[in-house]
């Protein structure tokens, strides 16, 4: 979904409304005679995900200090509106600014954004939830996308994309189940394919192609490839051969990703707090009680002017009763490695004493449906007294490091009970670098 | 009376009976296990704001006739209940580290104390001259009632007991401050009366 403002000549606008894309344009007609161009793009190739990480691409010209925001009803009939809010601010710079994120778009009612500078809105533009899709997308770059339309099931979210609409960040790929290169377009960068495989994604490339496919032809040269949680293979020919091998099952981690990251979600110890033992506060309480009662009773003034004294004392000893810190977090880490490469999954959850605002570092998205705003690169969430709240964090592509090389095959001890039974033969389950990381066997080497 | 047992005296079962409440609430809320939040205060500030506005109605409207030296001793009993129970109160504030005013808490309590022991003596002298005093087991809890529902009426709290610690406001604490305030005057202008006529 692509928004643009932008000043253009007359015949420019007659081109690009008889172009695909025009009803969208015209949804900021206001804006069109605004001295600022802005694009705002969200999803893959334009097609947003819910219930997925999705690619969120801002770009501001000559607009600086412009705010974005971009608001998602992420309610429904039961629980109303919940609205979440994503906030930027463009660098107060001139020429041609991006914001390029990566957000967690719930199951939304709908989606609405504005771009504005000094109160002037530059763009805006809504999504209904007619257009709400959580089917995951099977992109397809081709000159002739609709050739390969039947290798995908009925109910698949088939979508033409070009080289330039792949994401480069692995969160970006969370939406999207199959890539397809057929060696018709510009070949895409080697290390976004990778990023894709690496992401869960199941990579198909040319094993032969003309210039610039070198790259992607080398990583299936010795078959297909398992990298992170996914898998790059060869461009099988035709729609049919493709079919048969989508109809093979998906190779990596892809099928047990969801389940795995459930299992080892809820073998995290929730946060708590180092309160004061309850047997230590009744000692306190009852030995405190007891002892202004009596010295009230029965000592007569000299007892008065020390049960005086005993409630100084206590007061002064309160404040003993309160813990470290009123705001506990804890996060963990799952890695799908395999290739030299892994997909991190991060999950965390916070838990506030106070009634109040809960600040975390990232983008986070909530694992339930709550209000939530996300600015500065930090998500912040508005929590009761004694509230609590868990996130997923987005994912992210890493090198396998030394440590997890070198484990024997086996599994760690201390590892999740939950997670054991994800680990295949031969495979591996280790702890390093505050993850755990979970590998087929031989992880290899980084392609 | 000596001095001792004037001190003695007034801080008699009502106060222990709060303490015991205070204390019994705070352990009964205070987590036994690190995952579980405190929300000791929350209950403990309720029953302390509650015990002490009871225990200052109840000693307010008990013996309207009674001299007013014996009157104004009387009065320490809901105060100093407020008082011995406020580190209890720290204790339970402190562990629970709630996003509220500890000064309102803590201090509240005691106008709040002033004021429902003047409101409760001045129901009991009335119904007394009118030779109504009979009815006072009755119509004290019926005023306290109607003053409830007609705090909530209003909107903002101004002396619901159980919902005052949470709700700090500048015309809670005027109106208790008047409320008190008087009935601190009045008390002392009738010592004062009782003495020279003596």
């Amino acid at each position: 979904m692509t928004i643009s403002a932008r000043t253009v000549s007359a015949q420019a606008v007659f081109v690009r409304t008889v172009a695909a894309c025009a009803v969208v344009v015209l949804a900021s007609g206001s804006t069109l005679a605004q001295p600022a161009r802005t694009e705002l793009r969200l999803g893959v190739a334009g097609a947003a995900v819910a219930g997925a990480w999705n690619p969120l691409q801002v770009v501001v010209r000559d607009a600086p200090g412009a705010t974005v925001e971009l608001r998602i009803d992420a309610g429904g009939l039961e629980r109303g509106e919940v609205p979440q809010l994503f906030r930027a601010i463009v660098a107060p710079a001139g020429g041609v600014q991006r914001i390029d994120v990566d957000l967690p778009l719930a199951s939304w009612r709908r989606i609405s954004w504005r771009i504005e500078q000094d109160g002037r809105v530059l763009a805006s533009g809504a999504l209904g939830a007619r257009e709400r899709d959580d089917r995951p997308l099977d992109l397809v770059l081709s000159d002739r996308p609709s050739e390969w339309r039947d290798a995908f099931d009925d109910s698949a979210r088939v979508i033409a994309a070009t080289a330039a609409d792949l994401p480069a960040r692995a969160a970006g790929w969370d939406g999207v189940r199959t890539l397809l290169i057929d060696g018709t377009l510009a070949a895409p960068e080697v290390a976004k394919v990778v990023t894709a495989a690496t992401a869960g994604v199941r990579a198909f490339v040319p094993a032969t192609g003309p210039a610039g496919y070198a790259g992607l032809a080398l990583l299936v040269a010795d078959g297909p490839l398992l990298v992170g949680a996914g898998s790059v293979e060869a461009t099988p020919e035709g729609a049919a051969a493709l079919a048969s091998r989508i109809a093979a099952g998906p190779s990596g981690w892809t099928e047990v990703l969801p389940a795995a990251l459930d299992a080892a979600t809820l073998e995290l110890q929730p946060p708590g707090w180092n309160h004061l033992p309850v047997a230590w506060v009744a000692l306190a309480t009852v030995g405190y009680a007891a002892a202004v009662w009596l010295l009230l009773r029965s000592a007569g003034a000299a007892g008065a002017a020390s049960a005086v004294l005993v409630m100084a004392a206590a007061a002064i000893a309160a404040p003993y009763a309160a813990p470290d810190e009123p705001q506990a977090e804890r996060r963990d880490a799952l890695v799908f490695a395999a290739g030299g490469l892994g997909l991190k999954l991060s999950w965390s959850e916070v838990a506030r004493l106070p009634h109040g605002e809960a600040r975390l570092d990232g983008l986070l998205a909530p694992s339930d449906a709550r209000e939530v705003t996300w600015s500065d690169g930090r998500t912040s969430v508005l929590l009761e007294a004694g509230g609590r709240a868990a996130f997923a964090g987005a994912p992210q592509l890493l090198s396998v490091p030394a440590a997890v090389h070198e484990a024997p095959p086996g599994v760690a001890a201390g590892a999740p009970q939950a997670l054991l039974a994800l680990v295949p033969a031969g495979g591996s389950l280790v702890r390093a670098n505050d993850a755990w990381w979970l590998s087929p066997g031989q992880v290899g080497t980084t392609p | 009376m000596t001095r001792d047992a004037r001190l003695a005296g007034p801080v008699g079962s009502g106060s222990a009976l709060l303490l015991f409440a205070v204390v019994a609430t705070l352990l009964a809320n205070w987590p036994d296990r690190s995952t579980d939040a405190n929300l000791a205060w929350y209950a403990v500030a309720r029953v302390r704001a509650t015990g002490i506005l009871l225990l200052a109605g109840w000693v307010g409207a008990s013996d309207p006739g009674a001299a007013p030296r014996q009157r104004a001793m009387a009065l320490i009993e809901p105060l100093a209940a407020a008082l011995l129970s406020a580190p209890i109160e720290l204790l339970a504030y402190f562990g629970s580290v709630p996003a509220a005013s500890l000064a309102w808490s803590v201090a509240a309590p005691l106008p709040l104390a002033l004021a429902a022991f003047g409101v409760s003596w001045a129901l009991a002298v009335t119904l007394r001259r009118v030779r109504l005093g009979w009815s006072l087991p009755l119509l004290l809890p019926a005023v306290a009632v109607g003053l409830v529902m007609l705090d909530v009426r209003i909107g903002p709290v101004l002396w619901i007991p159980w919902l005052l610690p949470f709700a700090p406001s500048w015309p809670a604490a005027a109106l208790l401050t008047c409320v008190s305030g008087v009935t601190a005057a009045v008390l002392a202008r009738s010592a004062t009366r009782h003495e020279e006529a003596a």
